[in-house]
């Protein structure tokens, strides 16, 4: 009898956990390979802009991928017989999401006091998936933060290495590294405005 | 003096006791999703160090780092990844407006891998090594390595290692894929 119910519980947490495997949302978690920074110096050699800005209402969208030019190294399929993919077909789409901010300081040619950009971050939604990118601080609506960013003529400005160009306010007038699992940085205002 | 053996009533005991506290555990991660404690596990990797992928049709400037990645990784003992049509898994190279340089999206048994080639023609240093380091990273993914592991070891998993001499995995990452397979 007692082997029974032992047998019985065991069966039992074994379906509770199928079942709970099959309810729970259907979350997907990326992961990049992006550049890394060991200091506030790399950082701003690469950026094309630093701003403070507050985060604002976001959105999901897609980057689509593209061949363009006969550049081996830019352009994967330039000197071979394959064709372009239909841009149409989302093939190679990779889920971002976008957020809305406004400019609250501005450093290294950044837009504007006051202007808004859009920022990209990994992750989104895809198939009716969830995607979330794994090990990468995400932006909060309303929070103020430093971004060290990467500018294009087709997309949102990036932030440099996923969260490594991310920083928070911290003592006055300095910002901390908020990257979920890169070196953390610090940086202060007076050093933006010197370099 | 009492004998007992492994099919004696106090072990059976305790062995029903593990087949009670493994679906336990198992529904806390699900519930909790906390991963094996390991800092550089990454629970969206290949169930086997054994698995296919499509074969991929892109220049040879592309081609021969990608293959010298897949190299390197099959010269370990538990690994073994073969280029097949038929396969699920795959790879796109494209050119993408975003900061990173290579991408991993895990499916259910299966994968997709995403290499960028606006970043890294852009990279300092050899196309080939940024490249190859790049896509061995990401083969890396597959084989249930996280990003960034918390280790002093050098690892093809970091984002700052040095893309244009480390490009190949590293004995540290060759003993992380020992304890998953």
């Amino acid at each position: 009898m007692r082997r029974c119910k032992n047998t019985s519980v065991t069966l039992g947490l074994g379906v509770l956990v199928l079942v709970m495997s099959g309810c729970s949302n259907p979350t997907v978690e990326i992961a990049a390979d992006y550049p890394g920074f060991n200091s506030i110096k790399e950082l701003t050699a690469v950026a094309d802009f630093v701003v403070e800005v507050e985060i604002g209402e976001s959105y999901f969208d897609v980057l689509l991928p593209t061949y363009e030019g006969e550049d081996p190294e830019l352009n994967p399929l330039a000197g071979t017989d394959q064709k372009v993919p239909d841009s149409d077909s989302g093939e190679g789409a990779v889920p971002i999401t976008v957020f809305k901010a406004t400019v609250v300081a501005s450093y290294l040619g950044g837009p504007a006091v006051g202007k808004t950009l859009e920022i990209q971050q990994l992750g989104g939604e895809a198939e009716g998936k969830r995607v979330v990118a794994s090990d990468v601080r995400s932006l909060v609506e309303g929070e103020r933060v430093l971004l060290f960013l990467d500018e294009y003529a087709d997309a949102p400005a990036a932030i440099l290495g996923g969260d490594a160009g991310l920083f928070v306010p911290a003592d006055e007038g300095s910002f901390v590294s908020a990257a979920a699992t890169e070196k953390q940085l610090t940086v202060s205002v007076d050093d933006l405005l010197e370099r | 003096m009492i004998k007992t053996n492994k099919f004696s009533k106090p072990a059976r005991k305790r062995r029903w006791h593990y087949l009670i506290a493994a679906p336990v555990a198992a529904a806390l991660v699900i519930l909790t999703g906390v991963a094996p404690a390991n800092a550089w596990y990454y629970s969206g990797g290949m169930p086997y160090a054994t698995y296919s992928i499509k074969p991929w049709n892109y220049n040879s400037t592309w081609t021969t780092p990608m293959n010298n990645a897949l190299a390197s990784w099959n010269a370990h003992g538990k690994v073994n990844i073969t280029k097949s049509s038929r396969a699920a898994a795959y790879v796109t190279v494209a050119s993408y407006s975003a900061a990173w340089y290579g991408l991993y999206t895990p499916g259910t048994n299966t994968f997709n891998i995403k290499l960028n080639s606006r970043t890294l023609a852009a990279a300092a240093g050899v196309f080939a090594n940024v490249s190859r380091s790049t896509f061995a990273h990401e083969l890396g993914h597959s084989l249930s390595l996280a990003d960034n592991p918390v280790t002093d070891s050098a690892s093809l998993m970091k984002h700052n290692r040095n893309r244009n001499t480390l490009y190949s995995p590293t004995s540290w990452d060759n003993a992380c894929v020992n304890s998953v397979y």
